[in-house]
C-alpha cells in the first residue's frame, strides 16, 4: 500500500491524491474539532451537573435538618428565648458576678473565702455548630467565657453545692462547674472546697468578621 | 466517467463503451477508464506450490516466482488455487502474457490517454464469470470463439490453469484441438483418465457445438451459468465476457502498477470521498449524540435548580417567619445545641456527691478524706483531641510514705479521684471488711468505672498486730479513680 501511494505521488497524479487526501483531511479535522466542542460542552455541563446534584444533596440535607427544627420549633423557641434571656447573647457582668456569688457566700459565714471572676477569653465553637455556619457561609458568632474560682472553708458539702447552683444561676449566660476539690484538713473537722466555674456567652460577630 | 474495453490481439485492436447496460463499439473518449483484454496465443500458465506466507513477504516471493518463472514479463500476476487438504504451501498458478515492444507502446498509449483499469485475458474473465455465477463446478472446459481464434479454457475450482489459442472455429479441427487438450489434462493428471470433463460452449451455435464435440474424448458438453444483468455467455461469446470487464473485470489483472496510476489515483480519491463522507455521517452521529446528552444534562440541571430553589424557599419562608417573631434560624438551630454541647459531661455536684456517698461515704468505718471532681475538656478543645485514658490508678501509699497516686488529672472523661481512710481504732477484721466493701461498691458505679487499682484496695498492704492489741494503723489512705465514659 505504501508503495502504491508513494508512486502515486511520484506520479502526474500528486495533485489529484492531494486533492482527495486534502477532502479527508478537513472532514476529519472539522467533525473532530465539531465532536471536540462537543464533548467539551457535555463535560462543562456534567460538571455543572454534578455541583448542582452536590448542591441539592445539601439543600436536601438541609431541608431535613429544618423539617426536624420545624418539629422542635415550640421547645427550641422556648429554650433560646430563655437563653437569651438568662444573657446567653450579652457580656458578663462580672462585678455583678462576683457580688452576687460573694453575698450568697457570705450568708453562709466560712471560716475564710475568695471569689474571683476572670477575664473574658474568646474560645472556639463547639465543631458541630461551628460547621452549622460554614455550611452555610455565615459568619458565625463569638463564643466568650469567664472563669470564677471559689475557695471556701468550713461549710459542709450541701452547702457548697447550693453555692455552686447559687453561682451558675447569678452567671446568667450558660454555666458549667469545670472542676471541684473539697478535702477534710487532717486533725480538723473544716471541709475545704475550691471550684471552678466557667459561664459562656455567644457574642455578634464582630462587624470586619461580619463583613467576611 | 465513461467505461470502456480495449481488446487487444495480434491481429485486432477494438473498444467497446459501456452504455448503461450494453456495449457499443465506440471510439474511446479521453479519460476513459478502461480495461484492456488481451488476447495472444503466447499467454502461458504455470501451476506451483508455494511457502503459506501472508503480508510483504508473500508479496515480494510471488514476484520473484513470476521473473524466474517469466523472465522480463511485463503482464504477469500469480493467482491462488483453493487449498487442498493436508497439502503443503498453498497451490497457485501464475499467468503470464509476454508482451512485445508494440504491445507495451499500445498499453503505455492507452495508459497514458485513459485511467486503465486492469488488463486481462478471456480466461481470467471466464474464470471471474465463474465465480459471479457462483458456480460450483470443479472442472470445466470452454470453448469460446474470440478475433483471434478457438480459445479452449480450463478451469479448476474457478481458476483458469490452461488457455489455449486456436484456429478459427471449424468443427472437425476445433473437436481435434478439444480431445488433445482432454489428452493433454489427463496426461498431466488435472483430470483423472475416465473422468468426464464438463465442455461448455460460449459463442457457438447449437449445430456448430454438436459438430465440434470431440468422439471418443471424455467431454460430457453441459449448460454453463448465468450472471444476473449480464448477458448469456452460451450466446454472446466474448462479448458477455467483455461486458463483465467493463462492468467489473475482478482479480487478478496482469498490468502492473505503472501502467494503472490514472486509475489507482481514481480509487484513492473514491476512497479519500467514501471515507470523508462515512467520517463525516459518524462524526456528526456522535457530536448529535453529545448534544442529546448534553440537552439532557441541561434538562437534569434546570430539575435540580428548581427542586433546590423550591428548598431554598422553603427555607427562606421559615427564617422570615422567624424572623417575625424575633428570632434568627441560626438562634433557633445552634443555641439549644450549644448550650447542650456546653454543659454535656460536666461536673454535677449533687448527683457526684450521691455517687460517692453510695461508693465510699455509706460505709461507716470508711472516712472520705478528699473529693476531686473533674468535667470532661469541651468539645473541639485541645485537651478534648486526646484519646481517653486508660484507667490506672494506684492505691495510696501509707500516710507518711507519700501522697497518693493516681492519673485522674488527666484524658477527655469526666473523673472523680475519691481518697479516703478508715475510722480509727478498727481491728485488723473489720479493717479488711470495710475495705473489702469499698472494692465492691467502687466496681458497681455504673456508669462510672473505677480503675484496676480499685479490685486491690489494701489485698497487699502490710499488717501490724501489736503484741497487745490487734489493731490496724489508721493513718493510711487510699485513692480511687472514677471515669465515666463521655456521652455522645
Amino acid at each position: 500500500m505504501s508503495e502504491r501511494l508513494r508512486r502515486l505521488w511520484n506520479s502526474s497524479e500528486r495533485r489529484g491524491v492531494l486533492r482527495a487526501a486534502g477532502l479527508l483531511g478537513v472532514v476529519l479535522a472539522l467533525g473532530t474539532l465539531l465532536v471536540g466542542v462537543e464533548w467539551l460542552r457535555l463535560a462543562r455541563r456534567v460538571q455543572a451537573l454534578d455541583s448542582e446534584q452536590a448542591a441539592l444533596a445539601a439543600a436536601e440535607v438541609e431541608a431535613e435538618t429544618r423539617r426536624v427544627l420545624v418539629d422542635e420549633l415550640a421547645a427550641r423557641e422556648a429554650r433560646v428565648r430563655t437563653l437569651r434571656a438568662r444573657g446567653f447573647t450579652t457580656e458578663a457582668d462580672r462585678v455583678a458576678w462576683v457580688e452576687s456569688v460573694t453575698g450568697a457566700v457570705e450568708a453562709l459565714r466560712p471560716l475564710r473565702y475568695k471569689v474571683e471572676a476572670g477575664a473574658e477569653v474568646t474560645l472556639t465553637l463547639p465543631p458541630s455548630v461551628q460547621a452549622w455556619y460554614d455550611e452555610r457561609g455565615l459568619a458565625p458568632p463569638r463564643l466568650v467565657s469567664n472563669e470564677m474560682r471559689l475557695e471556701l472553708e468550713g461549710l459542709h458539702e450541701d452547702e457548697v453545692g447550693a453555692l455552686v447552683q447559687r453561682a451558675r444561676e447569678a452567671g446568667g449566660g450558660v454555666v458549667r462547674v469545670e472542676r471541684c476539690r473539697m478535702e477534710r484538713r487532717v486533725g480538723g473537722e473544716a471541709l475545704v472546697s475550691s471550684c471552678l466555674l466557667r459561664r459562656f456567652a455567644l457574642l455578634a460577630p464582630r462587624p470586619t468578621e461580619a463583613t467576611t | 466517467m465513461q467505461r470502456a474495453v480495449q481488446y487487444l490481439s495480434a491481429q485486432e485492436s477494438r473498444s467497446w463503451t459501456l452504455d448503461g447496460a450494453r456495449l457499443r463499439e465506440a471510439e474511446l473518449a479521453a479519460g476513459a477508464h478502461l480495461v484492456v483484454v488481451v488476447d495472444f496465443a503466447e499467454e502461458s500458465y504455470v501451476l506451483a506450490t508455494l511457502p503459506a506466507m501472508r503480508g510483504r513477504d508473500a508479496t515480494l516471493l510471488r514476484r520473484r516466482r513470476l521473473e524466474r518463472e517469466f523472465p522480463g514479463a511485463t503482464l504477469a500476476a500469480v493467482q491462488r488455487l483453493r487449498r487442498r487438504r493436508g497439502a503443503e504451501g498453498e497451490g497457485a498458478v501464475m499467468v503470464a502474457v509476454p508482451a512485445g515492444a508494440p504491445l507495451q507502446e499500445t498499453l503505455a498509449g492507452l495508459a497514458t490517454r485513459h485511467a486503465l483499469r486492469a488488463v486481462t485475458t478471456p480466461a481470467l474473465l471466464a474464470g471471474e464469470w465463474v465465480r459471479r455465477a457462483r458456480a460450483v463446478q470443479p472442472r470445466v472446459l470452454i470453448v469460446l470463439p474470440t478475433p483471434a481464434g478457438v480459445r479452449l479454457i480450463f478451469l479448476s475450482d474457478g481458476r483458469p490453469t490452461l488457455s489455449r489459442l486456436t484456429g478459427a472455429l471449424a468443427p472437425q479441427q476445433t473437436a481435434a484441438e478439444i480431445a488433445r487438450t482432454v489428452q493433454y489434462l489427463q496426461n498431466t493428471q488435472r483430470v483423472e483418465r475416465g473422468e468426464s470433463v464438463p465442455l461448455w460452449f460460449w459463442g457457438v451455435d447449437d449445430a456448430t457445438a454438436v459438430a465440434c464435440i470431440p468422439a471418443g474424448a471424455a467431454v460430457a458438453p453441459s449448460a454453463s451459468p448465468q450472471v444476473a444483468a449480464l448477458p448469456d455467455p452460451e450466446r454472446d461469446g466474448l462479448d458477455a465476457l467483455l461486458a463483465l470487464a467493463a462492468e467489473r473485470p475482478g482479480r487478478p489483472q496482469l498490468a502492473a502498477d505503472e501502467l494503472r496510476l490514472g486509475w489507482l489515483a481514481h480509487e484513492f480519491g473514491r476512497g479519500c470521498r467514501l471515507a470523508a463522507v462515512a467520517a463525516a455521517v459518524l462524526l456528526t452521529l456522535a457530536a448529535g449524540v453529545l448534544e442529546w446528552r448534553v440537552a439532557g444534562a441541561t434538562r437534569a440541571i434546570a430539575a435540580q435548580v428548581q427542586q433546590r430553589s423550591a428548598i431554598e424557599a422553603g427555607a427562606a419562608q421559615l427564617a422570615t417567619d422567624l424572623e417575625g417573631r424575633g428570632l434568627t434560624l441560626a438562634e433557633v438551630a445552634t443555641f439549644p445545641e450549644t448550650e447542650r454541647v456546653l454543659l454535656r459531661n460536666a461536673v454535677d455536684l449533687g448527683t457526684d456527691l450521691a455517687i460517692v456517698g453510695v461508693g465510699f461515704a455509706a460505709q461507716r468505718d470508711v472516712e472520705v478524706q478528699s473529693l476531686d471532681l473533674r468535667a470532661a475538656p469541651l468539645e473541639g478543645s485541645a485537651e478534648s483531641l486526646a484519646g481517653p485514658m486508660p484507667v490506672a490508678d494506684i492505691a495510696a501509699t501509707e500516710a507518711g510514705g507519700g501522697d497518693s497516686v493516681d492519673t485522674c488529672d488527666s484524658g477527655v472523661e469526666q473523673s472523680m479521684r475519691v481518697e479516703f481512710g478508715l475510722v480509727s481504732g478498727l481491728d485488723v477484721r473489720r479493717r479488711d471488711a470495710a475495705l473489702g466493701w469499698v472494692r465492691e461498691a467502687s466496681g458497681a458505679l455504673a456508669p462510672w468505672r473505677a480503675g484496676a487499682g480499685a479490685g486491690a484496695l489494701g489485698r497487699h498492704d502490710p499488717l501490724v498486730v501489736s503484741a497487745g492489741r490487734e489493731e490496724a494503723r489508721a493513718e493510711t489512705r487510699w485513692s480511687v479513680c472514677l471515669r465515666r465514659e463521655v456521652t455522645p
